[in-house]
């Protein structure tokens, strides 16, 4: 069965079975997207578990299967970025000398690969995320701009204006 | 010489998304354009590079089997107790009763009843009658205007939250 008939199945009948079938096509995609934003290995998984938890509590929303990957990758965008508020609200509690600085200054998207983090740093943290939702987890433009809730054209904007930058720095260290 | 080739038209040429005639259009410009080509050669170096890059990552997160089936048992056990192993929805009018339940604590149960009244008849609601999920939303944000206009804007919100959480089985009540 594929993945796009998986989807479909669920959002059909949404018993534990088509949840099961779903849950085991998705988790390494959510848990990847976790991973690569700089989530440790636990907080990873407990992510994933109330995305899935919220994806099969709000299945019924969903009527149209193209649409799920994007909605899929809302729900786990905003579990990361919910996540992230939580842990800066308990920040204030620590004087500020005492925050580490990987805490303090943590941006949205703290990328796992040292080669990549490199090159992101010249880019806004909008770039960022079109970027890697582009190509490390592989959505359509269209999905991408579902997903940051911007215009298809800004999305493509974006990405263009990302790459010249990318070219300007690398042109800027030859 | 004019560049004319837009952002998306860069995009589409860089992911080969172009059809043969546009692309063609585009190739015989570059050949002419410096500037373009440069642009182009770049795009394509950083598309290449973006690319192997990502595809890295992505090999160096892999999963076992073994582990998403430990992770898929944990999450159906939170899912389980919460009363929707057999048929996963509530009805519209569980949802009702919940939602009155969690009211009557805070604001009384009498204030509870007359809330849900008010936010029945805002609605256009009648008994008997089926529900989709427009209609639900309305009631619920209806619900949760009468709910905050006396316990403030908390408690409006817990209402609204606890309302939209709730996978609802649409139909007659």
């Amino acid at each position: 069965m594929t993945e796009e008939e998986i989807i479909v199945r669920f959002i059909t009948s949404a018993d534990e079975e088509s949840f099961s079938a779903l849950f085991r096509v998705v988790a390494p995609q959510i848990l990847r997207y976790f991973r690569a934003r700089g989530c440790g290995p636990e907080l990873a998984e407990d992510l994933l578990q109330e995305v899935m938890i919220s994806v099969h509590r709000h299945h019924g929303e969903l009527r149209d299967a193209r649409l799920f990957r994007p909605w899929l990758f809302k729900i786990a965008r905003n579990a990361m970025l919910q996540n992230r508020r939580h842990e800066m609200r308990e920040v204030p509690t620590i004087e500020f000398d005492e925050v580490p600085a990987d805490v303090a200054g943590m941006p949205v998207d703290v990328l796992a690969s040292a080669q990549l983090q490199q090159w992101m740093t010249c880019l806004t943290e909008v770039e960022r995320q079109i970027l890697m939702l582009r190509y490390f987890d592989g959505l359509e433009y269209a999905e991408i701009a579902n997903v940051l809730d911007i215009p298809l054209g800004t999305v493509q904007w974006r990405i263009f204006n990302a790459k010249k930058k990318l070219i300007r720095l690398s042109r800027g260290r030859d | 010489m004019e560049h004319w080739i837009s952002p998306q038209q860069w995009l589409d040429f860089v992911d080969r998304t172009l059809t043969p005639s546009e692309e063609a259009r585009i190739t015989a410009h570059v050949s002419q354009c410096k500037d373009c080509e440069v642009l182009m050669c770049g795009l394509m170096d950083w598309h290449r590079l973006l690319t192997q890059e990502t595809q890295l990552l992505r090999h160096s997160l892999v999963y076992l089997d073994v582990e998403i089936d430990r992770l898929l048992d944990h999450t159906l056990n939170r899912i389980r107790p919460v009363g929707m192993k057999s048929h996963w929805t509530w009805s519209v009018l569980d949802a009702l009763v919940l939602l009155r339940c969690l009211m009557a604590p805070i604001s009384g149960p009498s204030a509870a009843r007359a809330v849900m009244a008010v936010a029945f008849d805002r609605s256009g609601m009648t008994p008997g009658r089926c529900l989709n999920h427009d209609q639900w939303s309305q009631f619920l944000s209806n619900l949760s205007e009468a709910f905050g206009s006396i316990c403030g804007l908390e408690g409006a919100r817990l209402i609204g939250h606890a309302g939209r959480s709730l996978s609802i089985d649409y139909g007659c009540y």
